[in-house]
């Protein structure tokens, strides 16, 4: 075995790399530990009923059924009604919520039209499909609870367009012409052969400038209380039903029925479900990266070099066996120090959405340093004896000492990668591939001349200086890719 | 002003004339001016110390202590409103400039060198500067009567009085004496050092500012872009700007110098002008506008010494070496905070300017302020703070480690805030979209910044160099700076918005539970102040306040105490005679009898009487009428009679019938009658219509009416039938009630009408007030407000000269976090002089649950009681149950008076003065009717409990101690420096 022997501290301070990678160790760690609790800070009043952000919102009704009601602070009818909506919601969380109008819930007002409070819309996974304004009447000996409740499980799945055409037949068609379908032809067929058909002239005034009839009524109930006033044998529950039917064919020109809103959150499941082996090949990439800079930075490849020289002058021949037998004794030797911080990862799940992203930052880091030809490495000097696998565990083993702050990244990558099952695996295994083959290789290499001068070659500056770009390049994606941007 | 002898005022005038001396001395080269200026120097210091004894031994006779100070404040609180009122916080501003000149004088005199006359000269000028400002502020005048105290300001009344004007002051003091002790001197070291010392207390003084006002005003929030704030705050940045003018910047240092004692002897004009809502206890005036000239004369002389300097400089900017690096980034550094500083000097002293030439200009506050101040202020300082690594770091990291770190700190920040842009990180929940993206770009740069100095520090601590104290100290120093300002990317927008607190209602034996802490209400106790406060002398009749009570009593005796005394004599009248308590009940029921067919027969005179032409048409004369009325209800009832201005002059006791069909036997009708011509017809012998009940009408003349336009008249013959409705007026009869004898119709006076309505259960508001026995004491009592009322409007000679000086509603709550028990005592003050004062004596401190590093704010308020449609916080209420309760009764009307308009100052203050007296005469009544209940609305209703989450707030206060303590240290290596030398 070889001795260890830590050359003058003072070597170790000419390294200007590793101050600034120590920086970004510990910045980056200060950084998303803030983020962490940031996203958590929980003010008062807020059970889960009450939603007072978009974020939480859009979360909550992209799937399954929900009922929400839109409410604002300063309406009377929302302070009255909103205790029983909060019955509800306490008797069968899950289902019904509360959306408060601020300044950053104001857009979700916008985007589904909810010009007055209270508003109750059902939604199902991310698309309206029921809609009342104001309080709840309440038949003689209910309670307005059980009112809004029976409603809620009466249009639970809304009505399809076939029903809701079918009622628009049944109580308008005596006096005006309906569209025969939904689709785009059909409405402007429409719109096209009734010219002074007042309620196609109305509804074609909304379609050219795409926005809902209730806008150009200046809310549900005005459109509603338009519809009603029309025919008195229409039920308000069906009233309700032709004004959000209306509504939704308005604003959408492609003729599904749908609100923009809902393709995008089967897009943003289907890219969830993506998201994790994404994240796990990204990490592998990166990780086989950083092994492969490790083995050529400057502090280790000479003692590579110099082995293999000697290697070589010892004249013996080394075969495939050996070489392969050298390069798992490289891997044992990192994946011991590996695999401890695997270990420790699995019991560090809950600081995983730190330590994710504070690696991707501090293997951003090292690659721009590395790629501004700044050095990130220590100088750790060691004398060998004999013994090629020794000398390769040994040289595992200080592959990962040598470049520590470039390392230490990666094994932050490790420790978060020990919670995701089978990733911290796939990363481990990917430096430690990247460490150790070139010892194969130069094992290998010891007899053959070309294989000698790749080696060479791969070890320049500017080799190096690409490589750490490539790193950079990708810290840079996997941050983006933890923070969900990508 | 009233200047006069005081053994207070002795010391501090000989300490002026011999500064005046001294500084005369100077200014004509004589040699021991120095002597004469240390001298008068020394002598206002220790006039400081006997300055403070009529505050602890409340000696009125001192005007300062008259106006500030009351028999209900513990002695340290005493002693602290010697610096709580305008004059005396300009005095201790003063003294302690004085206290950091004394050393450099004093040394000097030690070694026989005499000072250079220039500073002599200045700093002479500014001491008399100062101190005039104070005499103009009334800190020497004398109050010959010595009549008592109205007590602090509601809101200055705690523990923070004593530690935030010190250090505040105190570093403004210091910072003026540093610089112009490193300025005029040979003695940089010594005048650095006190400049430090300055800048660590002023740092500290900020600091104590924000805690108290995060504590006392239940806002949540720590910072309100106040005037006074960012007036301190320009001092400090100035500071700052200045001992950042090092290496290339170095030969700006004098000027900056100058510049902050520019910022210092301003800071005070604001807190002392009409610029701020929060501080200003006077008006803009001369008084403060010493210090503003003052303050514009020494901005002159720094910008003289900056532009000669500035052309001496050369900054690098492309550095190649470590060194060139460390210079670059203190260049930079240096620069961005000098424009902030300038920047935020300007922002103030513009307004002020204006302010003074009688202009109105006000300066951005609150949500203007984070409009007007962040877009400046955040960019530049992440500006500044980029380049601590390249200062700190430079020989480790190089140029291009530098550039390393910055591009990827930079690359950090930029995918953070397009994360929070896309919405996928959700950093502070609740929070405008703008401060998340800004807070995503400076939490970045603001976390790699304090990687990079712990680095440094490390690399510090281990190195082994003679300077190490110094660059640890520093180092900590910014390590504070950048932990305070994380604190605040936290906190900030949770603390400055109320609109993140929840509201819920507490009672006692329930529990509230808000989702991060359970509350509830053990028990509460009122307790009256044992203290009393000088109304009488120190409430001018000028006030709206005292106009209002004065304009309200007023009312209340002729309007409110007119009703009531007519209605006491009413009930007098009606109980003394029992057929008019039988007519009473008869009205009270609503005198209406259903009598069917009535038949009034006799002799008697029949004509139409035609009211517009007055002329009438005999039909019958002495003939033998029959009147026959079917389906007939008599009404008797009471009219009442409004004047012009829709007073109640009176009422009428009348009576009338109503029927479906009329038949008159005996006259025939020649036409229609109508409504302005009815037939009258006049009994020779009245005709009694029996009512019951021993009661009957005997009828003498009437007048028949149709009732409608559909009236159908036939003639058949002799007789009349008139169909469809007739109405008779009941002109003449006597009202035969039990024994007694009535006329009717007959009038009333205005009190018997009310007494009517209120028997019938109507006039609920005077039914209260009738029930409220002081209240009705008052009203009855004629000769009150003559007693209670001066000659001119605002004039209150019962005004109590010993009122009591408030109460305090102690609570004891119980708080559940994260599973554990805590018990809480608090206690919301209700202070009289506030009320009085027309701004609010109402203080509720917020509760304070530690939560990691950030608080639970509580903010808990008492509940409203309603009264004749006013409501009223309770703690006032019981205040002034407990003077009506304890006082003379004019001296108690008076109060509640005073109370009443005080708490209303902002209704009344935006009414017609016509209407002043109504709305004040309604708000004292309402106020004596609230105070009659001796149950607690808290049993009831509950207290107001506003919760909300203050996160990183803690860390706030942390950060900005470690910057004071470092300097601190930091400051005493540069004297220790002095001292070598």
């Amino acid at each position: 075995m070889g001795k260890l022997r830590l050359r003058d501290w003072k070597d170790v301070a000419s390294s200007a790399g590793v101050y600034a990678l120590l920086s970004i160790i510990v910045g980056s760690l200060i950084l998303f530990s803030s983020v962490y609790f940031a996203e958590r800070i929980q003010q008062p009043g807020g059970l889960a009923c009450t939603i007072t952000s978009k974020s939480v919102f859009e979360r909550v009704i992209s799937n399954g059924s929900k009922a929400v009601m839109f409410s604002s602070d300063n309406c009377p009818v929302c302070r009255r009604m909103e205790p029983y909506w909060k019955q509800l919601c306490e008797r069968e969380p899950g289902r019904y919520y509360i959306l408060k109008l601020n300044e950053e819930t104001y857009d979700l007002f916008i985007s589904y039209g909810v010009l007055e409070t209270p508003t109750f819309i059902i939604f199902r996974n991310g698309t309206p499909v029921a809609r009342h304004v104001g309080a709840f009447e309440v038949p003689h000996g209910q309670s307005v609870a059980s009112a809004m409740e029976a409603w809620v499980n009466a249009n639970i799945k809304g009505s399809s367009p076939q029903e809701a055409l079918a009622l628009l037949n049944k109580y308008c068609s005596s006096c005006h012409t309906v569209p025969k379908g939904t689709s785009r032809e059909d409405i402007e067929s429409w719109i096209s052969a009734n010219p002074s058909d007042p309620f196609a002239k109305r509804f074609a005034q909304a379609y050219s400038q795409g926005i809902t009839l209730s806008q150009l009524y200046n809310g549900t109930s005005g459109l509603v209380g338009m519809i009603l006033s029309m025919n008195n044998t229409i039920p308000l529950e069906d009233a309700e039903k032709i004004a959000l039917f209306l509504d939704n064919l308005a604003t959408n020109r492609s003729g599904e029925g749908t609100r923009l809103t809902a393709p995008k959150t089967q897009e943003e499941n289907k890219e969830g479900q993506t998201g994790e082996t994404g994240l796990a090949a990204m990490s592998a990439a990166a990780a086989l990266t950083a092994g492969l800079i490790a083995a050529f930075s400057p502090c280790v490849f000479p003692l590579l070099l110099s082995y293999t020289a000697m290697l070589q002058a010892s004249g013996k021949e080394h075969g495939l066996g050996a070489a392969v037998r050298s390069g798992l004794a490289a891997a044992a030797g990192v994946g011991l120090i590996g695999v401890l911080f695997v270990l420790l990862g699995s019991t560090a799940q809950k600081i995983n959405s730190v330590l994710v992203p504070a690696a991707a930052s501090v293997l951003l880091g090292a690659g721009v340093l590395g790629a501004l030809d700044i050095p990130t490495f220590v100088n750790i000097g060691v004398r060998t004896r004999r013994g090629l696998t020794s000398f390769s565990f040994l040289y595992g083993i200080l592959a990962v000492q040598c470049s520590f702050p470039l390392v230490a990244g990666t094994l932050m990558l490790l420790t978060a990668g020990g919670s995701l099952k089978g990733v911290g695996l796939i990363v481990l295994l990917a430096f430690i591939l990247g460490v150790s083959a070139p010892v194969s290789l130069a094992v290998a290499a010891s007899g053959r001349a070309s294989l000698r001068r790749l080696l060479a070659k791969a070890s320049t500056k500017k080799a190096l200086r690409y490589a750490n770009a490539v790193l950079a390049v990708m810290g840079l994606v996997m941050l983006a890719y933890s923070l969900g941007l990508i | 002003m009233e200047l006069g002898l005081h053994y207070a005022v002795i010391l501090p005038y000989i300490g002026m004339i011999l500064t005046l001396a001294g500084t005369l001395a100077a200014a004509s080269g004589r040699r021991d001016s120095a002597k004469l200026l240390t001298a008068g120097l020394a002598v206002l210091v220790a006039g400081w110390f006997v300055y403070m004894i009529p505050f602890i031994r409340l000696d009125y006779t001192l005007a300062e202590v008259a106006r500030n100070a009351n028999n209900d404040l513990p002695l340290s609180i005493r002693a602290a409103t010697a610096w709580s009122g305008g004059g005396g916080s300009l005095y201790l501003y003063t003294t302690m400039i004085s206290i950091g000149i004394l050393p450099l004088l004093a040394s000097a005199w030690r070694r026989g060198e005499e000072p250079p006359r220039s500073f002599l000269i200045i700093a002479g000028l500014v001491v008399l500067t100062a101190f005039a400002s104070a005499l103009l502020n009334g800190a020497f005048d004398v109050n010959p009567r010595g009549v008592g105290g109205l007590g602090l300001n509601p809101l200055l009344k705690n523990y923070w009085i004593i530690p935030h004007p010190l250090t505040t002051f105190g570093g403004y003091a210091l910072l003026i004496a540093g610089a112009l002790v490193a300025v005029y001197t040979g003695r940089r070291l010594l005048g650095m050092g006190v400049f430090v010392l300055g800048w660590s207390l002023l740092t500290l003084g900020i600091m104590f500012g924000a805690i108290w006002s995060y504590e006392t005003f239940g806002w949540g929030g720590y910072w309100a872009w106040d005037p006074v704030e960012i007036s301190e705050l320009s001092v400090w940045l100035m500071a700052t700007a200045t001992l950042h003018m090092l290496g290339p910047l170095a030969p700006l240092r004098r000027g900056f110098l100058v510049a902050t004692a520019s910022t210092a002897l301003f800071a005070p004009f604001v807190t002392r002008s009409g610029l701020s809502p929060l501080h200003s206890f006077a008006a803009a005036d001369i008084g403060s506008a010493i210090l503003l000239i003052g303050s514009i004369a020494l901005l002159a002389i720094a910008i003289y010494e900056i532009s000669g300097e500035a052309t001496k400089i050369r900054p690098t900017l492309k550095p190649r070496t470590p060194a060139e690096l460390a210079d670059t980034s203190i260049t930079m550094a240096g620069a961005a905070i000098a424009v902030m500083a300038v920047f935020v000097y300007a922002s103030l002293l513009v307004p002020g300017i204006l302010n003074l030439l009688g202009k109105q200009a006000t300066v951005p506050t609150m949500r203007q302020g984070v409009e007007f101040y962040h877009p400046v202020l955040l960019p530049l300082f992440l500006f500044s703070i980029l380049w601590l690594p390249g200062f700190f770091l430079a020989r480790r990291l190089g140029v291009r480690g530098f550039t390393g770190l910055l591009l990827t700190e930079l690359a950090i920040a930029v995918i953070l805030f397009l994360a929070v842009k896309k919405g996928t990180v959700n950093l502070l929940p609740g929070a405008p979209e703008a401060t998340k993206l800004q807070v995503a770009v400076a939490l970045p740069l603001a976390s790699t910044t304090l990687g990079a100095i712990l680095t440094a520090l490390a690399d510090a601590l281990y190195r082994k160099a003679r300077s190490r104290a110094r660059d640890v100290g520093l180092i900590l120093l910014h390590t504070g700076m950048l932990l305070a300002f994380v604190g605040v990317l936290f906190s900030g927008t949770y603390a400055f918005n109320d609109r993140f607190f929840h509201t819920y209602t507490l009672t006692p034996d329930s529990r509230i539970d808000t989702g991060i802490v359970s509350l509830g209400l053990e028990s509460y106790k009122y307790t009256t102040y044992k203290g009393t406060i000088d109304l009488k002398h120190h409430l001018s009749p000028n006030t709206l306040t005292a106009a209002s009570a004065w304009l309200g009593i007023q009312m209340l005796a002729n309007d409110l105490g007119t009703a009531v005394r007519e209605v006491e004599f009413a009930k007098s009248q009606v109980e003394a005679n029992t057929t008019l308590r039988a007519l009473t009940d008869l009205l009270v029921s609503d005198g209406f009898y259903r009598l069917g067919n009535v038949t009034l027969q006799s002799t008697a005179n029949a004509s139409i009487q035609n009211l517009t032409s007055s002329t009438i048409t005999i039909i019958a004369t002495n003939k033998n009428l029959t009147l026959t009325l079917k389906n007939t209800t008599l009404i008797i009832t009471l009219t009442p009679v409004t004047g012009q201005d829709g007073g109640l002059l009176g009422a009428w006791v009348v009576s009338g019938m109503q029927a479906g069909e009329a038949v008159i036997r005996g006259a025939a009708l020649p036409g229609r009658i109508s409504f302005h011509s009815p037939l009258q017809i006049n009994m020779s012998t009245p005709v009694t219509v029996t009512l019951g009940n021993n009661t009957s009408l005997e009828i003498a003349s009437l007048r028949l009416y149709p009732a409608s336009n559909n009236t159908v008249f036939v003639v058949e013959g002799d007789n009349t039938s008139i169909r469809g409705g007739v109405f008779v007026e009941i002109a003449n009869a006597t009202l035969h009630i039990g024994e007694g004898r009535i006329r009717i119709p007959i009038p009333t006076g205005p009190g018997y009408y009310l007494l009517v309505a209120l028997e019938r259960g109507d006039l609920e508001e005077l039914n209260r007030i009738l029930a409220c026995e002081p209240l009705r004491g008052i009203l009855m009592n004629e000769t009150l407000p003559a007693r209670v009322l001066g000659p001119n409007v605002g004039e209150l000679p019962a005004l109590p000269e010993k009122a009591p000086s408030g109460l305090a509603l102690d609570l004891v709550l119980k708080a559940g976090v994260g599973g554990s028990e805590k018990t809480i005592h608090t206690r919301i003050r209700f202070e009289a002089n506030g009320e009085a004062m027309g701004i609010h004596g109402l203080v509720t401190p917020a509760v304070l649950i530690r939560k990691g590093l950030g608080d639970i704010y509580v903010n808990v308020q008492p509940p409203m009681v309603d009264a004749l449609g006013e409501h009223y916080h309770e703690p006032l209420v019981r205040y002034a149950r407990h003077v009506i309760e304890t006082m003379p009764e004019d001296e108690a009307l008076t109060l509640v008076a005073v109370m009443a308009s005080g708490y209303h100052i902002s209704q009344l203050s935006s009414v017609d003065t016509n209407h002043i007296g109504f709305l004040a005469e309604r708000y004292i009544a309402s106020l004596y009717v609230a105070a009659d209940d001796n149950t607690s609305a808290i049993d009831s209703e509950g207290l107001i409990v506003m919760v909300k989450y203050v996160p990183g707030v803690n860390l706030v206060w942390a950060g900005v101690t470690i910057m004071a303590i470092t300097g601190f240290v930091l400051g005493a290596i540069y004297l220790a420096g002095d001292r070598r030398a």
